[in-house]
């Protein structure tokens, strides 16, 4: 997953270390949670408090060690781990959150049929699978598919369709 | 003690039950053949569907998908060079060498048959071991019940290999989680930000799909991969029944390698790559002519998917008689148990006998099915599953898991849960934070915490109650024991590494 003979180029050694960014989260996030304890029970706020605290602390080392990983790769002489490449295609991702999010507020608003009969072509088709034929047919047995089971068979209801509310 | 395994076999053996092993397999083996699809994501896709069954069926489903799946690894592994999950890679060693020869269809029949005989002993040594360390453990107290899930915790973190510091950040997270919602005793809010659907916690089923599921379809669609699928239709194998009596000479391999597969299997942390890679190994430097292994050995192949397969029950012996699951499978099939309402552990045993010992024998017959449902034909028909194309199966996936979180409270609100574990799982896998131990914590924190303010309540508030009974002074020396020696052992590589390098 992590090539690592792009991770070791200067530009990925000289970048931001995801590892230190995400040492930054946990401690920034669980102090910010930690905050919160203080109106608790005693006995309730014990494993918060012990869990969040080891969190902060998890965090400093994890921060500590990028640091200091970050120091010895300026040192010639010492070998240091090239930081982790987060994304295979960064552009993908972000497409891939927008259409799930976007499929999930089109679900609240639209209904789940009809946002998924959109769905499952428009998400398949842009991310490489250009088979008009192949995607409507498999659009058709998995809607219908699902359409038959959850509401013939089990009677379940999953977000109504705006055309019927 | 094996009484309640002999009355449990009539429920297992109703058409329904039955039926449900068999689509398990059938649905296993599909998913363990699509790269970048694991047993895990599929039994966190399938937990939400199963809610309205029978706990039998569920779990004769999920004992199906994770045979089938650990057998279904081994398809592309062996026409494409590309393991279908991590515990496959062995096979293709010497399963593609095979396959470039024109005996690709022999490869995956030794693969096969391999896989059940590994499966049947796996599930036969989780019927002898599980129910006399269920009564060991029925001895137990709140104090040494805490004391396992400590265990449990530890165990995962430091025995499952790669980043200690990012295992104990996962470990902890999970602990996290378990603690959102109304406090079971005070009744004090923890962390709900006034958000009444999470007053009664984080449903498992939400955690285990966002962090499972939904970061491969994710990747589904992220990678843009081409396999060459030319050659996989066509396999030109006989029946596997006339193939059979020649693989009897691989006897000595499947023995080997089972006995090394149901040990790492039930050591926490340790997980089929493992039990195949070892009994690879072991099976290589007995050979007659080691030289000719990874140029299309079958043995090869058998080596590594016997263990690989009695990998499965055994991992289960810690998960149900402890709570404390050896691998990731393991633990989501743990929340399989808890969405129905078995508490994992050895009050399962003594509660709900005809559910646990059910679950023991289909997986035995998963093992068996393994045999009829992954022959010539199936296998054929199995490998055509290798051109479903990526993005359809991506776009699927995620319908998939929105109807599944959907389904259990009817509300959009456990969705949107879903997506951001499911973000979280994503970065967590990108930067190698180990997920395991996210689902232990989760399954054993509140656990954890029950036990402990009991064994306080018990002891007057008395601290010194948790190292009291001889019991829990040995789970404290096990726990030190755990956590000290792959340090004292990663400190001695690095003193021997420092002096050859003097």
């Amino acid at each position: 997953m992590n090539n690592a003979s792009s991770a070791n180029t200067p530009s990925a050694a000289r970048g931001i270390d995801p590892d230190l960014v995400a040492g930054i989260i946990i401690v920034l996030g669980a102090g910010a949670l930690l905050s919160r304890t203080s109106d608790m029970p005693g006995m309730t706020a014990l494993l918060p408090v012990t869990m969040l605290s080891a969190l902060v602390v998890l965090g400093l080392l994890m921060i500590g060690r990028c640091l200091l990983r970050r120091r010895r790769r300026g040192d010639p002489e010492a070998t240091a781990p090239a930081p982790l490449k987060v994304f295979d295609n960064a552009r993908r991702f972000f497409g891939i959150v927008v259409a799930i999010a976007a499929y999930v507020a089109g679900v609240a608003l639209l209904g789940f049929y009809t946002t998924t009969a959109v769905m499952i072509p428009v998400v398949a088709w842009c991310f490489g699978y250009r088979s008009l034929k192949g995607v409507l047919l498999a659009d058709l047995i998995f809607t219908g598919g699902i359409a038959i089971i959850f509401v013939v068979l089990m009677g379940q209801e999953l977000p109504t369709e705006f055309f019927l509310r | 003690m094996y009484g309640n395994l002999i009355d449990a076999l009539p429920a297992v053996l109703s058409l329904g039950n039955l039926a449900a092993v068999v689509i398990g397999v059938i649905a296993g083996i599909c998913v363990g053949a699509l790269p970048g699809l694991s047993a895990t994501m599929a039994i966190s896709v399938l937990i939400p569907f199963t809610f309205g069954m029978d706990p039998l069926v569920a779990l004769g489903m999920m004992a199906g998908i994770y045979n089938g799946a650990m057998y279904g690894g081994s398809i592309p592994a062996v026409l494409l060079r590309i393991p279908g999950t991590p515990a496959a890679v062995a096979t293709s060693f010497d399963g593609y060498p095979m396959a470039q020869q024109g005996r690709g269809g022999y490869a995956l029949q030794v693969a096969v048959v391999s896989s059940a005989i590994g499966g049947i002993v796996s599930a036969l040594v989780l019927m002898l071991l599980a129910p006399p360390l269920a009564k060991v453990t029925l001895l137990f107290g709140p104090t040494e019940i805490f004391w396992v899930a400590v265990f449990g915790m530890s165990a995962i973190v430091f025995l499952l290999g790669g980043d200690v510091l990012k295992g104990l950040i996962s470990a902890a997270f999970g602990v996290f989680v378990s603690l959102v919602g109304a406090d079971t005793i005070t009744g004090a809010e923890r962390y709900t930000f006034g958000h009444l659907e999470l007053l009664d916690g984080i449903n498992i089923v939400v955690l285990l799909v966002g962090l499972y599921a939904l970061p491969p379809a994710i990747g589904l669609l992220e990678e843009v991969r081409d396999f060459d699928t030319q050659n996989t239709g066509r396999l030109n194998t006989t029946s596997i029944w006339k193939a059979m009596p020649g693989m009897l000479r691989y006897w000595k391999t499947w023995v080997r390698s089972s006995v090394i597969g149901v040990f790492v299997g039930i050591l926490p942390g340790a997980g089929g790559s493992m039990a195949a890679f070892l009994s690879y190994n072991e099976a290589r430097r007995a050979s007659r002519n080691p030289e000719e292994w990874g140029k299309g050995e079958p043995e090869g192949v058998a080596a590594s998917e016997t263990s690989n397969n009695a990998d499965t029950a055994a991992a289960l012996i810690p998960a149900l008689t402890l709570g404390i699951p050896g691998t990731a499978v393991a633990a989501v099939m743990l929340g399989g148990l808890l969405i129905h309402g078995l508490q994992p552990g050895p009050m399962l045993f003594r509660d709900n006998p005809g559910i646990v010992f059910g679950f023991m024998w289909q997986f035995l017959f998963a093992a068996v099915l393994l045999i009829f449902l992954g022959g010539a034909l199936a296998t054929n028909s199995f490998a055509q599953v290798l051109r479903l194309p990526r993005p359809l199966l991506g776009a699927i996936i995620i319908a998939l898991v929105f109807i599944g979180v959907y389904s259990i409270n009817g509300r959009l609100f456990d969705v949107y849960l879903m997506l951001g574990f499911g973000l979280i799982g994503y970065f967590m896998d990108k930067l190698k934070f180990p997920l395991p131990p996210v689902v232990l914590g989760l399954i054993l924190g509140g656990f954890a915490e029950q036990n402990l303010r009991l064994a306080l309540r018990i002891g007057g508030g008395d601290w010194s109650i948790l190292a009291a009974s001889p019991t829990a002074k040995i789970l404290i020396a096990m726990i030190l024991l755990v956590v000290l020696a792959p340090l004292f052992s990663r400190w001695l590589r690095a003193r021997k590494t420092s002096r050859a390098a003097a």
